[in-house]
């Protein structure tokens, strides 16, 4: 794969086996961006990421596997933080929380994960989640002018591979068709609403309403009525 | 005052939250009568779950004055999800460098329209506090649903919003999908016709720390 302009770059992207080539695929963009490393971390996407969360990195093959030994994704502030927002997440806004998160940075450090780091949240049209990082040994006034100059080709580029991924994993999403009445006993639900409640509400029996809930659940492909009333929210399929 | 919140983070202001969606109820349902839900005084949707970025604009004394919400549009949103009827058939806005803002009021009893420029100085914070996130986030566009009253008053502030098809009645209320560029020279159109300052209305920076002035 050769390096060179930026729609090379993006073109090269549609013809990627994101497993095969995704790695090399995200070298050349560190190596355009001029970045110490550039990683993908599918966080929350269906039939995919069920068991592990699954990634792309340019990281020394060391750090991932004491990445997943020790089961940082757990600890990791910038996952953890990136993954519930929605501006692009500045690692230095981490920094100095505690001693357990600071502790971590140090030994990605060893490992070559670079000191400046900027992820992007990735949200999906099914709700399924992503994140895309970058990091640099950049000194502070570098890092703020790199950070404006890749900001808008970093966008891009971590939805484009995302897009990907979902392509090259064959990841389809099950389109829930939830009826009228399933969507309404599950919004209230998701307003705190007791069966009963949402019973009084609607004009129905509270048995009706747990009957309506129980089979959108059983779409949803969920454990119990909360987690029913999360993935729905999370798929907007109410 | 312009204060962001998105994410985890919103369990660390509850009281301004919670001021945004009681805004929200009297702002949506009291005052313009859209069919929205209002529990308990506040008004919020399932969008709200989805953890959006939340603006608001806050006065001397912190109480929430105006707000607005921006979610990606690469993700579930309103304009998506809710009014797809709004775009030409078969259409969708879905692009890492367009976000969506919704859900936009302010207070106009806290926050009047000043006689100088007869709009509100809340609306004009959140307008420009949306260009420089955008600007920031190396967004395009901020795209909208607006009703044609709110459509006038994004044209008087300097926004130049964009349509992106015919206006169409949902319920009672003739809305429209546009565009709003990001650029400086939208934000300094906003600035021009609220009279704002060059400094910026988000706090200095909303992705880090460590910014020199």
């Amino acid at each position: 794969m050769r390096s060179g302009s930026y729609y090379d770059l993006i073109d090269s992207l549609k013809s990627c086996d994101v497993r095969e080539q995704g790695h090399e695929f995200l070298r050349v963009v560190a190596d355009h961006y001029g970045l110490a490393h550039v990683a993908y971390l599918g966080v929350n996407i269906p039939t995919l990421t069920d068991k592990i969360a699954f990634g792309v990195t340019t990281y020394d093959h060391r750090w991932v596997s004491r990445y997943i030994a020790e089961d940082y994704i757990r600890i990791d502030p910038v996952v953890r933080q990136g993954m519930s927002q929605l501006l692009p997440l500045d690692w230095s806004t981490l920094h100095g929380k505690n001693r357990k998160t600071d502790q971590f940075f140090i030994e990605a450090g060893e490992f070559g994960v670079g000191l400046q780091g900027l992820s992007f949240p990735i949200r999906g049209a099914h709700g399924e989640t992503a994140l895309f990082s970058v990091n640099t040994n950049d000194q502070q006034p570098v890092w703020e002018k790199r950070k404006a100059r890749i900001m808008r080709d970093m966008q891009i580029i971590a939805y484009q591979f995302h897009t990907l991924v979902l392509e090259s994993e064959g990841v389809r999403f099950e389109d829930v068709a939830l009826t009228a009445r399933e969507k309404e006993c599950l919004k209230w639900a998701a307003d705190g609403k007791t069966s009963w409640e949402t019973g009084e509400i609607l004009g129905i029996r509270s048995t009706t309403v747990e009957f309506y809930i129980e089979q959108a659940r059983v779409k949803l492909n969920a454990t119990n009525k909360v987690q029913a009333v999360a993935k729905a929210l999370r798929v907007n399929a109410i | 005052m312009i204060k962001l919140i998105q994410g985890n983070d919103a369990n660390q202001h509850p009281a301004h939250i919670a001021q945004m969606f009681r805004l929200r109820a009297r702002a949506f349902r009291d005052r313009l009568d859209w069919d929205v839900k209002v529990v308990d005084g506040e008004e919020r949707d399932s969008f709200d779950a989805l953890n959006p970025l939340y603006v608001l604009s806050v006065d001397s004394v912190g109480r929430v004055v105006g707000s607005a919400r921006l979610l990606q549009t690469t993700g579930p949103n309103m304009l998506a999800n809710v009014f797809p009827q709004l775009l030409p058939s078969g259409t969708t806005i879905r692009s890492p460098l367009v976000w969506e803002s919704t859900r936009f009021c302010v207070d106009t009893e806290a926050s009047p329209p000043r006689a100088a420029t007869g709009l509100s100085p809340a609306s004009g914070e959140i307008m420009a506090s949306e260009i420089e996130i955008g600007l920031e986030a190396g967004l395009t566009h901020i795209v909208t649903v607006v009703d044609v009253r709110m459509e006038r008053i994004l044209r008087r502030s300097g926004c130049g919003f964009e349509r992106l098809a015919p206006a169409v009645r949902i319920g009672r209320v003739l809305s429209v999908a546009g565009l709003i560029e990001v650029s400086t020279a939208v934000l300094g159109s906003i600035r021009n016709a609220h009279r704002l300052g060059e400094e910026l209305a988000i706090p200095p920076s909303a992705m880090a720390q460590n910014v020199a002035a």
